[in-house]
Formats: structure tokens, C-alpha cells, sequence
């Protein structure tokens, strides 16, 4: 019975365990239970609005692509109250 | 393949950058953010060496301070010295010093093929990472990050040298591998490279452990055989650290301040006290405020949104969307230690420039000193891409090496390929505004795989390696387009002219004053100055760096009264007027013998005793001359230079001696110099 355990783990080694799927899956876990991604995004807003709008929410020409990231990540005047 | 197709293979690549960026290349679109920034410290520093002069002081800005960012903007590079000698053959100094920053790029393109040839042992996959990094945005971001060119060039260079000498033991791999530390050391901060290092070493020693113990024996033999050959090396790399050396002992001396540092999002009174401090190094929350790759970098936009890429942002993050297929695609390979090498290193730089958004770098600030001593760690971004890149071509290479043993292993594989990318796709769907040009480089990719793995045509691996590159480059060659595109409302005119820096008596009160959108963004207008030799405005703020003395008068004065006291860059006094006279140009009294960045001279012809005060910043590297005897130099005025003059006809002199003086730097070029030919003729001629 022993032997055919051996035989299985091995195989499961092969086939599955010592495949890039596994190695990816688990880099993916360690990423994304290691960062704070909710902080990131706090920080990103600080420092769209700061480059984008002066510090006065104003300069609304600038940067269509922040400004959409801005909109589509819920970063509003009371977001920055808030937490910024 | 012939030499002259060769040739062309590589030329063509270049040529096709070179036209999809052509309006920054040929200067309708100025360089911007730091590069703005880098751009101005260049400029002024050729500009004064071809005036016969090594700037060491920046009387310009901030009421006159060292110029810090000597040591930091890669000018002591050979390949920065293209700066000068296109000056002379008659181009602005705008365009050499694109010419430069694009030939240093192509170099390091050059460098990460050859990398990719050593680790991969295959020409046609060493030419994929080639291209990959070239379309990547390592290259278009140099027009607005040159940091990231600085560092990630010569670490390229450091690890195929560092892999050919683990490979053979001679003293051509070995003088390579000085140089680019040389390099790395002079360019800008060490930090990053160090940390890269770092994660390298620890990854590799777990992971190659007997390679590792072989590589450290044949090196302490080399070093053993060929210790006079080491301790040159060692002088070398001394020779390039001493720049950074030389501001170090600067900063320790207090005369300087680096309010840049600790200012952002903190009260008056908390940057005062910071910046007065003097504390060493940086404390964590000034690290991980600002700069993480966490707030400069969204998920979102590695594959969405990427024709609205805006110069006006210094976080221009992108990779092939071939990269990301081949990754996809990769997902059953075997595991391999070199997938392992690389992910992780990956997957550790990444963690690291997250700053405080993960604990990995609060750790390691607390338990290795140089941590403290950089911030911006999104920098560290930049490695992530030939990491990144050289991990696909690596799978490829693999996916390519399948073997197919019969039918139905073929129509599996077909099968697999087919899924994958229809689950690429999938994921692709799932971000807001991709492209079409990332689905047709899918959908090609998925119809070139199958064919491939099918056998219906048979092509040669290099037929094949030709189909996948021009899949490799479609998708970025249409963002580059759109990103240039986009950064035509930023085009202004920026100072290009040499100067001859000329004394004016009195300041303007009012910044000159220009229309460009560069400088509607960052406060970057300080180096306009540099650029154009020209006196900035009497005031201060928060700048990267200033004099000790000025900063705490500028903290503790209204900037109007500032303004209105040090719009005169000379003031007289004598016993009868303690109040003082401000000189508003030269006289039968007072003028102008000679002026330089680092100098003054003047000719003074008094009918009485004076004090003479110049308003530009005190330091105690400054100097005191009276007809050529030096003086004592008082500190006037709080902040400013003073001389006691007597009555009659005299020369005046203030010269700055920091440490080290010019001497520094000329040695640290002469070094740099002689240590890239004494590699080159070792490498191709063994001499």
C-alpha cells in the first residue's frame, strides 16, 4: 500500500504539484493577502488629485485617464475628507 | 543569418522606436518631470564645463545652494559625455541630450540581449526579450523618468557580466563587472540597485546553493591570482563613489538641508523641526508617504486604458501584451528553478516598492540601515520589467521546446492552447477599455500557436521567431503612437542656448513666467533656471535641497520682506548707514571683475570702510578673498555672505571649496573613462 502512495504522490508531483499553475497560484496568494490594496488606492487618488488638480480639484482638463480611474474607483471630494 | 541581415534585425527595431517617438526624439515635445528636472542639471553642468568651469554651486535658485543633484544625474557615464561633444558639433543641448539618453537606452537593449543569451543559450529568444524590452515602457517613459534608465542600463550590464564571469574567470569579465558597479555607484542613489541585489543573492543562494559555493571559490581564486588587478578595481569604485561621498560629508557637515525630504504633507512647524534635525536617513512614514508603486501603478491600466496614457505622469507602466499571453500560456509547463529565480524576485521587488501597503518593506527598513536612505519605490518598478520580460521569453522558449509524440498529444496541446487564450481573452474582458490591438495580438497569437503545434506548415524556428516578434511588437508600436500623440499639447520651448553666465545686481520679483503644461504640474520651475543661467525669484519654499541658514530665514520671515530685503544680490554697509545701501548695478564704486558659478569678483573703490554683503546663501565651504589674502567670511544677515572691505581700491573675491572641489568629479570621469576602454580592449582583444 505504501508503494502505491509513493507512486501517487510522485505522480501528483509530476503532474500537477511541480507545474508553473501551482507556483503562480501560490505568488498570487502571497501578493494579494501581503498588500493592503484598499491603502494603495488611497494613495494612488492622493496623488492623481495632487499632480492632476493642484491641490484645488480644479483642473479639470488634465488627464482623462485619471480623472475615468478617479470616477471608477469611488475617489470623490468626500473620499479625500475622508481619508486623505 | 549573414552579418548584413543580422545587422538589420537589429537596426530595424531601433529605427521603428525612433519613428513612433520621433516628436520627443527630434524635440517637438519636451522632456518632462524628472527628466525636465535632469535635463536642467545636465545642461547646467556641461554648459559650465564647456565655460572652463565644474559647477559646484547653484547661484541661481533658492538664494544661491550647493548643487546637490551633481552626484545623482549620471554626468561622470562616458556615454553622458555625447552631451558636449554634440554641443560642439554644433546641436542644442536639448537635442544631444535626447541623442544621449536614447543611444544609452539602445545600450541597455543591447545589454538585455546579450543577457538573455547567456541565461537562455538561444539567439532567437535572446532577440524576443530584445524587442520586449524595447516596446516596453522602460524606453517611452525615459522622456519623463530617466531615473529608471539610470539604474535599470547598468544593472543589466552588471548581471550578464556577472553571469559570464561565474561562467569563465578573466580579468575582461571581471573589469566589466567594476565598471558597472563604477556606473551604478556614480549615476544616481545605490539603494535600489542594492536591493535588487539583495533579493538576487538571497533567491539564488537558497535556490543555486552549489552554484552559489562554486562561483564564491573561483572568485576568491581570481582575486588571490590577480590581487593588483583587484586593488585597482577597488580604487575604481572608490573613484566613482566619491561624488556621492563628497555630498554625503556635505550633508553631514549641516551646512545643507534637505527640506524636499521631509515637507510633503506634514505642518510648517513639523518640517522645520525635521529639516532642521539633521537626523540621518528618513523616517518611515517620509519613505512610504509618497512614491510607493501601490500609488503609482493600478492593475487596471496594464492592460486597460492604454491609449489615454497621459505624459503629463512620471507612473508610465507597461508590457507587451504578449508578455502576458506567453504567461498565460505557461501555466502547465514544468517548474523550473529559473521560472522560480525570476517570479520571485519579481514577486519581492514588487512587495518591497509596495512600502507601507506590505509589511515586507517596514521590515526590512528596521533591520538593514540603507533603507532609511531612499524613497520613491516605485523606481524599483523598473527592474520588474526585464524580470518580468525575461520570465516570458523564457516560457516561450519552453512552449516552443514542447515535444508533440503523436496525434492525440498534438490535438491536446491544440486543444489546451485554444482554451488558454479563450480564458485570456476572458480576463482581457474584464478591464475597462482595452484596446483592440491586445485582441488581434491574442487572437493572432492563438492562430500562429495552433499552427505551430500542428505541423500544417512547416517553418523554420527562425520563420517562426520572426512571426512571434512582429506579434511582440504590434500592440506596444500602437501605444507608443497613441502615447506620443497624446503628449503633443505638452510641446513648449525649453532653454537649449549655451550661456555664459553673466552677475545681475538685483533679482526679478516675479518667475518667469511660462505657458507650458509641464510646468502647470510639479513645481519643477527650479531648473528652468539652471537651464537658462538666469536668477530665480528671491524666495525659497520647499525645496529639494537648500542651505541651512536660508532655510531657517526663509521659515522664519515673511517671503514679501524676504523678497524685498534679497532682491539685491549686493548691499554696503558702513558705520553712518547700519540700515544699509542695496547696489542696483556696477558703479566707479563697485563692479564686476569676473563671475562664475562658483566665484565672484569684484572691484571695489571706496571712500570708507564698508561691509560688503552679498546675498547668496552662507555655507562654511565658502571662501573669503581681499586682494587675493584670504579673509574671514562673516555670516551676514543670518543667511548671506559678508566681507569688511577698508577704504581704497580693492578685489573682492567669494569662491566655494567644498570637499573634495572640483577634483572630485574630474577624477571620478577620468576614472569612469578609462575603466570602459581598459573593459572593451580586454573583452575583444584579451590584451
Amino acid at each position: 500500500m505504501g508503494s502505491v502512495y509513493v507512486i501517487l504522490g510522485s505522480l501528483m508531483y509530476k503532474k500537477i504539484l511541480a507545474r508553473n499553475i501551482v507556483w503562480w497560484a501560490l505568488l498570487g496568494l502571497l501578493l494579494s493577502s501581503s498588500v493592503n490594496w484598499r491603502l494603495c488606492t488611497i494613495e494612488r487618488g492622493k496623488y492623481l488629485l495632487g499632480i492632476f488638480y493642484n491641490g484645488y480639484f480644479q483642473n479639470a482638463s488634465d488627464g482623462a485617464v485619471y480623472k475615468d480611474y478617479l470616477k471608477t474607483h469611488g475617489i470623490t471630494h468626500e473620499f479625500i475628507k475622508e481619508n486623505i | 543569418m549573414p552579418p548584413m541581415l543580422r545587422s538589420f534585425a537589429f537596426v530595424m527595431p531601433c529605427v521603428l522606436w525612433l519613428f513612433l517617438m520621433r516628436e520627443f526624439v527630434f524635440g517637438l515635445i519636451p522632456v518632462n518631470m524628472d527628466t525636465n528636472t535632469i535635463y536642467g542639471v545636465t545642461k547646467f553642468y556641461f554648459n559650465n564645463v564647456l565655460n572652463g568651469v565644474i559647477p559646484l554651486w547653484e547661484p541661481f535658485i533658492s538664494l544661491g545652494r550647493p548643487f546637490y543633484a551633481i552626484a545623482i544625474c549620471n554626468l561622470f557615464n562616458p556615454v553622458a559625455l555625447l552631451v558636449p561633444l554634440l554641443k560642439l558639433a554644433g546641436m542644442n543641448y536639448d537635442h544631444a541630450f535626447v541623442a544621449y539618453m536614447v543611444f544609452y537606452f539602445f545600450i541597455g537593449c543591447a545589454g538585455f540581449y546579450f543577457l538573455a543569451k547567456e541565461i537562455l543559450k538561444d539567439r532567437l529568444m535572446a532577440y524576443l526579450a530584445y524587442l520586449g524590452l524595447m516596446f516596453s515602457s522602460l524606453g517611452a517613459s525615459m522622456f519623463t523618468q530617466m531615473t529608471f534608465l539610470e539604474m535599470v542600463v547598468p544593472a543589466i550590464w552588471f548581471f550578464f557580466f556577472l553571469l559570464r564571469f561565474s561562467r569563465r574567470q578573466d580579468q575582461g569579465n571581471f573589469l566589466g563587472l567594476t565598471f558597472t558597479v563604477m556606473v551604478l555607484i556614480s549615476s544616481y542613489l545605490p539603494f535600489y540597485f542594492m536591493t535588487v541585489l539583495l533579493c538576487f543573492l538571497l533567491v539564488f543562494i537558497f535556490l543555486y546553493f552549489k552554484e552559489a559555493k562554486k562561483f564564491c571559490i573561483n572568485k576568491y581564486n581570481f582575486v588571490i591570482k590577480n590581487w593588483r588587478l583587484f586593488v585597482l578595481c577597488v580604487i575604481g569604485i572608490l573613484l566613482a563613489a566619491a561624488p556621492l561621498l563628497a555630498y554625503k560629508i556635505l550633508d553631514a557637515s549641516g551646512d545643507v538641508v534637505a527640506p524636499g525630504r521631509h515637507c510633503q504633507y506634514s505642518s510648517a512647524q513639523e518640517c522645520y523641526d525635521r529639516t532642521m534635525g539633521r537626523q540621518g536617513g528618513m523616517a518611515y512614514d517620509e519613505i512610504t508617504r509618497s512614491g510607493t508603486l501601490g500609488e503609482r501603478l493600478d492593475m487596471q491600466y496594464l492592460f486597460g486604458n492604454l491609449d489615454k496614457i497621459s505624459y503629463g505622469s512620471d507612473s508610465f507602466f507597461f508590457l507587451p501584451v504578449w508578455v502576458y499571453i506567453v504567461l498565460g500560456l505557461s501555466v502547465f509547463l514544468q517548474l523550473t528553478r529559473l521560472t522560480v529565480l525570476l517570479s520571485i524576485m519579481a514577486v519581492f521587488m514588487g512587495l518591497i516598492a509596495s512600502g507601507n501597503a506590505s509589511g515586507f518593506h517596514g521590515f526590512l527598513y528596521r533591520h538593514i540601515f540603507f533603507f532609511a536612505y531612499f524613497r520613491n519605490l516605485f523606481f524599483l518598478g523598473a527592474f520588474l520589467i526585464p524580470i518580468v520580460i525575461l520570465l516570458s521569453v523564457y516560457q516561450f522558449q519552453m512552449l516552443l521546446r514542447i515535444t508533440i509524440k503523436d496525434n492525440s498529444a498534438k490535438k491536446g496541446i491544440i486543444f489546451g492552447v485554444t482554451v488558454l487564450c479563450l480564458i485570456l481573452f476572458w480576463f482581457l474582458k474584464h478591464f475597462e477599455a482595452v484596446p483592440v490591438i491586445s485582441y488581434v495580438t491574442l487572437g493572432t497569437f492563438a492562430i500562429a500557436s495552433i499552427v505551430y503545434y500542428s505541423g500544417i506548415v512547416r517553418f523554420s524556428h527562425k520563420i517562426w521567431a520572426g512571426i512571434f516578434a512582429v506579434l511582440l511588437i504590434l500592440q506596444p508600436a500602437w501605444i507608443l503612437h497613441a502615447y506620443a500623440l497624446n503628449a503633443k499639447e505638452f510641446a513648449t520651448v525649453l532653454p537649449s542656448m549655451h550661456v555664459k553666465p553673466t552677475f545681475s545686481w538685483v533679482r526679478p520679483q516675479k518667475p518667469a513666467v511660462s505657458s507650458s503644461r509641464i510646468y502647470q504640474f510639479v513645481h519643477y520651475e527650479d531648473f528652468w533656471y539652471d537651464m537658462s543661467m538666469t536668477d530665480a525669484p528671491p524666495k525659497v519654499g520647499y525645496p529639494q535641497s537648500t542651505t541651512r541658514w536660508t532655510f531657517d530665514l526663509s521659515e522664519h520671515t515673511p517671503e514679501d520682506v524676504l523678497a524685498n530685503y534679497a532682491q539685491y544680490k549686493i548691499i554696503l554697509y558702513d558705520d553712518s548707514n547700519p540700515v544699509g545701501i542695496p547696489v542696483k548695478g556696477p558703479s566707479d564704486e563697485l563692479a564686476v571683475n569676473y563671475f562664475d558659478v562658483n566665484t565672484l569678483n569684484l572691484h571695489a573703490d571706496f571712500s570708507k570702510p564698508q561691509t560688503v554683503v552679498y546675498n547668496d546663501s552662507y555655507t562654511t565651504s565658502w571662501k573669503a578673498y581681499l586682494d587675493g589674502v584670504p579673509v574671514v567670511l562673516l555670516r551676514a544677515n543670518e543667511a548671506f555672505k559678508g566681507i569688511k572691505v577698508p577704504a581704497g581700491e580693492h578685489d573682492i573675491e567669494f569662491s566655494y571649496h567644498p570637499p573634495g572641489g572640483s577634483w572630485v568629479y574630474i577624477t571620478a570621469t577620468v576614472a569612469l573613462f578609462i575603466f570602459l576602454l581598459w573593459a572593451v580592449f580586454m573583452l575583444y582583444w584579451g590584451l
